[in-house]
């Protein structure tokens, strides 16, 4: 073993020695019209066909022997820029890339170089174009990045409407979900219904199902990694939309031209304002007072960001996303209340500077806050009950590219995490039922990646990666306590991990390769959930020494083929995925059994597996576009507190997954699309037997997950009427028509069992024997029409 | 919590659609249900029942055919221990007490209060369908409230004949007393249908009916002042609709529909008791059904049972009673003795 390490070592070393005069072009590269940075831009020398694509901030770096090249900027949708360079000293390029024009008829989905799906050595990674998210049909035309994740491969929703991401037999925490690098913990609004993102303020979203990179970590699943646009640095912009449930405006410009530039979008819901109508406080015609005024819900959310480049080595970005859910029910006769608010804040302060034209580093400052209130008031009688997650963050990433057959990346990453896991206060009549103190858990979590991107020849490449993560607990001991009393810490609840990530690639011809990958991850913080739909209630708690961290390995294989030009992109992909310390509530356990203290003797903790086959059929361009997915998979769990010991089906597991989504440019003005989705139906639980206590009847579920719900299937349309397209106009609108569900399918969102009574106004009851059983199949989001105005000038 | 997040789903369930359907669901294995209690100074009792598939026909004789009698059971025994230690058995034997059929054991020659004491566990065995049953549950020490009184109740003005049982409690300054209160009108006249005779008809209630059970992690430590509301007919805090027709008497001016009220003249016994950790699981549960119903979104739960072998639960209650005529601004100042047919 260390032979063959030594060997190894031998071997990049030797990698990295060049014999031959080289130098580096490097720079960023940028949209022409907006500035904005661009992402995966392919930069190659057409000579050797060596190259790179830009990073996350839109930088490139290439290194070359001494001597003419021609440099190829490529980007689908942008105009292909080569450039003859004379390579004698280090340069830096900076390139701004166009609108094609030859193709501005027509429609591409690809966020991407050319054939960069087959080049790279990354597999089981998708990225969304934004522009092509909005074209597909959304329910009450919501555009929402994570509902269009859902229709990928390998990644389902949690039901009907759900913008839940499970990932390959992962469950919604396993997903490591970030804005501009910033944890998002829960990101959903109106329960699950619609993503926290606002897509007019996203510029790329790059999911990770598998093999993820060393520069990720703590989630076993998969990676949703959402960059924030940098907002317009050449002109004053104003985007906006006015649909069914909500509205939206995006304003952005420069500060400094070319040189500093902002973004700042808003959304609202107005469900509450257009019900005001119906819940004021008393009828205006019969005077009479309305029990229900003041009810409601809404929700909001504001994304911000601004970016300065000090100079042509040194940038800063400041971003920041605010969005609440408030949800209000009064019952003014009793005088009863309930207010519930919940959401997400984060803010990312960035700094990236060149250190030299193969050296790029970022480093962040990062906020982030999750919190949960829920707020009952009752004439003398007050309960506030409280949770939530805040993370302090830091961390630092660099690329260093010595050459073109490396890619290094490495960096560190430093969390505090403070828990607030289940607080409550309240008060009843003059007695205050209020802890001391308010109870926190406090951990540190840590981590330090290596990865290096080799090209080996020209079949040959292959990535490889370490990632050592620690996680120290320290229960309810902060660090300024803990500076004080000098209390040691427990031992105990520190973990310490090595986190192998591999993945190869054997490149058959130009247009294919087949890929392999091997990932190991842990996760140190975990969601515990008692509902079958993820809710806001749902706590985070960290690992402890009765907590484990939940640990996943996962292989995976594929084949990635390209026909004509990039037109038309085809994979399938082969994993199988092993989990360990899984988390679920006990049996009779309750969230609030925890109530200001530790939830760690809740808990019970098992394995999971899953495993699966995906294929991608996608169509990049021309006037119809679009993709085929197609997954079948099967996810067990094995807990021996849960189902007596028996493996039993995951919630989401799913045997057949497809789902179609076309997009056509019918005419200049007019777009179409749709989207057809069939899944094999949910598991859920239902009760098999039902006994009787204090002469009452109650039911007794036996098999977890045992009942498979009908499948679900439905299809969507919609259409978009650009009047005047070709005309450039200060004023430019859209009018957005959606159809969701269009031939009314009745898919099953959940199944209940109810005792009926036989006799009308009859309480009926098992002793007088007039009761009936009866089973129940609930069905929302009929079919769907939806109107949606954007605009822009 | 999670039940108002159900108002929400309901709204959305407006625009929806619900339809009956047929489901095939694996049959259920017979399990016997326990439902047995021990408590200071009285001989425990047991009723058993069986379970049944949730999708049998219920008629006339479902109920009765829910029961266990004496000859399809081995003895029922139960075990006094000290610690690990057993000090003390009894068996129990099929007998009626009222209405009520129980296994319980009405020797007369053996003192209760000396076998059935506050801080001893107690341990429950049988035999049915060649399957042993076990169970264990300890008797806690029993908390006092501190007073109780009769209150005109606030929420429901311009009416005179509504009242609370109010009480003010203090909850030992120790995690873990689990509470359960219990309630059953021992008289309710009824006035509008009156009896044969023409008197008003006694409409008592046959058995204490649970208003509530749960931890005292929120009141621990604390002294407070707390509601006992009438529980609803199935047990729990009241969530049924008013029976207007029942209390028409009353009525004319009564334009509410809550179910919470005690009624001028009631005779109320309270039983306020301290349970052990498992009962408390089981009994939560219990009221959590009663009043929630299941709610379709979250995780189905199964009450907790303590039973092994079966399901429901064997508990031990140290427990405190009171008796409260329902007459305004009435208070309370000392416990009730009850007797063994207040037990039930």
């Amino acid at each position: 073993m260390s032979k063959n390490i030594f060997l190894l070592s031998l071997f990049l070393i030797c990698s990295f020695i060049s014999f031959s005069q080289t130098y580096t072009i490097s720079g960023y590269v940028q949209e022409e019209s907006n500035g904005e940075n661009l992402i995966g831009v392919s930069v190659f020398d057409k000579k050797t066909n060596k190259g790179s694509s830009t990073n996350q901030y839109g930088f490139y770096s290439i290194t070359l022997e001494k001597g003419k090249h021609n440099i190829v900027y490529s980007f689908i949708g942008l105009k292909t820029i080569e450039k003859e360079i004379n390579l004698e000293k280090d340069l830096r390029i900076n390139i701004s890339l166009i609108e094609n024009s030859t193709v501005i008829n027509e429609i591409q989905i690809t966020e991407e170089g050319l054939d960069q799906n087959v080049e790279k050595t990354s597999m089981s990674q998708v990225k969304l174009k934004i522009k092509n998210i909005k074209s597909i049909p959304a329910i009450l035309g919501e555009v929402d990045i994570l509902k269009a994740a859902q229709l990928l491969p390998g990644i389902s929703g949690g039901g009907e409407g759900s913008a839940g991401l499970y990932v390959r037999g992962g469950g919604p925490d396993q997903n490591l979900v970030l804005l501009d690098e910033a944890v998002v913990y829960n990101a959903a609004h109106l329960f699950g219904f619609f993503s926290v993102f606002n897509a007019d303020a996203i510029k790329d979203v790059n999911i990770i199902k598998g093999g993820m990179p060393a520069q990720y970590g703590g989630r076993l699943s998969s990676v949703l990694d959402i960059s924030m646009k940098d907002g317009n640095n050449k002109k004053y912009q104003v985007d906006g939309g006015i649909g069914l449930l909500s509205s939206r405006m995006t304003f952005q410009g420069p500060i400094k031209k070319n040189k500093s530039s902002f973004i700042i979008s808003g959304r609202r819901t107005y469900v509450d304002v257009l019900s005001k109508p119906f819940l004021n406080k008393e009828n205006k015609e019969t005077g009479e007072p309305n029990p229900f005024a003041g009810s409601g819900y809404y929700f909001y959310d504001l994304t911000t960001k601004i970016n300065y480049r000090i100079s042509d080595k040194d940038r800063i970005y400041l971003s920041g996303y605010f969005g609440r859910d408030v949800f209000n029910f009064s019952d003014n006769e009793s005088g009863f209340g309930i207010e519930i608010p919940w959401g997400n804040a984060t803010t990312s302060l960035r700094w990236n500077h060149l250190f030299n034209d193969k050296l790029f580093m970022n480093t962040s400052a990062i906020f982030t806050d999750y919190r949960f209130e829920f707020n009952i008031a009752q004439t003398d009688f007050e309960l506030k009950i409280f949770s939530g997650i805040n993370d302090w963050n830091h961390k630092t990433d660099f690329l260093y590219i010595p050459n073109t057959n490396h890619e290094i990346k490495f960096g560190s990453n430093f969390t505090y995490h403070i828990f607030t896991p289940g607080n409550a206060t309240g008060q009843a009549g003059e007695v205050d039922f209020s802890p001391d103190e308010i109870f926190k858990q406090y951990s540190n979590e840590g981590a330090l990646y290596i990865s290096d991107d080799i090209i080996l020849n020209d079949q040959f490449k292959m990535n490889i990666g370490l990632r050592y993560s620690s996680f120290q607990h320290s229960g309810d001991i902060n660090p300024i306590t803990f500076l004080k009393n000098e209390i040691r810490l427990d031992t105990n609840n520190n973990y310490r991990h090595i986190e192998p990530r591999i993945a190869l690639r054997y490149r058959l011809d130009l247009n294919s390769s087949i890929k392999a990958s091997y990932s190991e991850n842990y996760q140190y913080v975990h969601l515990a959930s008692t509902g079958a739909v993820s809710l806001p209630t749902d706590l985070w708690v960290p690992s402890s020494d009765i907590v484990k961290p939940k640990y996943s390995k996962q292989y995976a294989t594929g084949y990635f083929k390209n026909f004509k030009d990039n037109m038309y992109e085809t994979s399938l992909e082969l994993y199988y995925k092993e989990m360990e310390n899984l988390i679920e509530y006990k049996e009779g356990i309750l969230p609030e059994d925890n109530t200001n203290t530790s939830s760690d003797e809740s808990f019970t903790f098992g394995n999971g597996e899953s495993y699966g086959m995906e294929i991608l059929l996608k169509k990049n361009q021309g006037k119809t576009t679009g993709w085929i997915g197609y997954t079948l998979s099967k996810t067990t769990r094995y807990f021996d507190e849960v189902n007596d010991g028996t493996p039993y089906p995951a919630k989401y597991d799913r045997r057949h997954d497809i789902s179609l989504t076309l997009t056509h440019k019918l005419t200049d003005a007019w777009d179409l699309s749709s989207v057809f989705v069939y899944a094999t139906g949910n598991s859920i639980t239902l009760p098999s037997e039902r006994y009787v206590i204090d002469g009452n009847i109650y039911t007794e579920f036996t098999s977890r997950n045992g009942y498979r719900m009908m499948p679900y299937h439905r299809l969507d349309i919609g259409a978009t009427y650009t009047p005047n397209k070709k005309k450039k106009k200060r004023f430019e609108s859209s009018w957005n028509f959606s159809v969701y569900n269009i031939y009314n399918r009745k898919n099953p969102y959940f199944i209940y069992l109810g005792l009926e009574d036989n006799i009308e106004d009859q309480n009926g009851s098992i002793q007088d024997g007039n009761l009936t059983p009866k089973a129940y199949q609930v069905s929302i989001f009929p079919i769907l029409p939806s109107i949606t105005w954007n605009f822009n000038f | 919590m999670n039940k108002y997040f159900i108002y929400f789903f309901t709204i959305s369930i407006l625009i929806s659609c619900r339809k009956e359907i047929t489901l095939n669901l694996a049959n259920a294995s017979e399990k016997v249900v326990v439902q047995g209690s021990i408590e200071p100074g009285f001989p425990p009792y047991v009723i058993l029942t069986r379970n049944q598939g949730y999708f049998d026909p219920i008629d006339s004789n479902t109920y009765n055919d829910l029961f266990i009698y004496e000859d399809e059971i081995s003895k029922i025994k139960v075990f006094k221990l000290d610690k690990t230690e057993i000090i003390d058995s009894i068996e129990l034997s099929y007998e009626m007490i009222g209405d009520i059929a129980v296994f319980t054991n009405l020797n007369l020659t053996i003192d209760w209060t000396t076998f059935s004491q506050e801080g001893f566990r107690y341990n429950l065995e049988f035999n049915w369908n060649e399957t042993l049953i076990t169970s264990t549950t300890t008797i806690p020490f029993s908390n006092p409230l501190d007073s109780i009184w009769v209150e005109e109740t606030d929420n429901i003005q311009d009416n005179k004949y509504n009242y609370d049982i109010n009480a003010i409690l203090t909850d030992p300054d120790s995690i873990g007393n689990n509470f359960l209160i219990r309630s059953k009108r021992l008289e309710h006249w009824i006035i509008d249908t009156l009896a044969s005779n023409g008197t008003p008809r006694n409409e008592n209630d046959n058995s204490l009916l649970l208003v509530d059970c749960g931890p005292d992690v929120l009141v621990n430590g604390e002294s407070f002042e707390t509601r006992f509301p009438r529980p609803s007919g199935q047990g729990g805090f009241p969530n049924g609709s008013y029976k207007s027709s029942r209390y028409k008497t009353f009525i004319d001016t009564y334009p509410y529909n809550i179910d919470s009220i005690l009624l001028p003249e009631d005779l109320v016994l309270i039983k306020f008791s301290q349970v052990d950790l498992a009962a408390m699981k089981f009994w939560r549960g219990v009221v959590r059904n009663s009043t929630a119903g299941n709610n379709p979104f979250s995780e189905p739960m199964n009450l907790s049972s303590n039973i092994k072998g079966g399901l429901g639960s064997w508990t031990g209650y140290g427990s405190r009673y009171y008796l409260v005529p329902i007459i305004k601004d009435t208070t309370i100042t000392t416990e009730y003795v009850p007797t063994i047919f207040d037990i039930f």
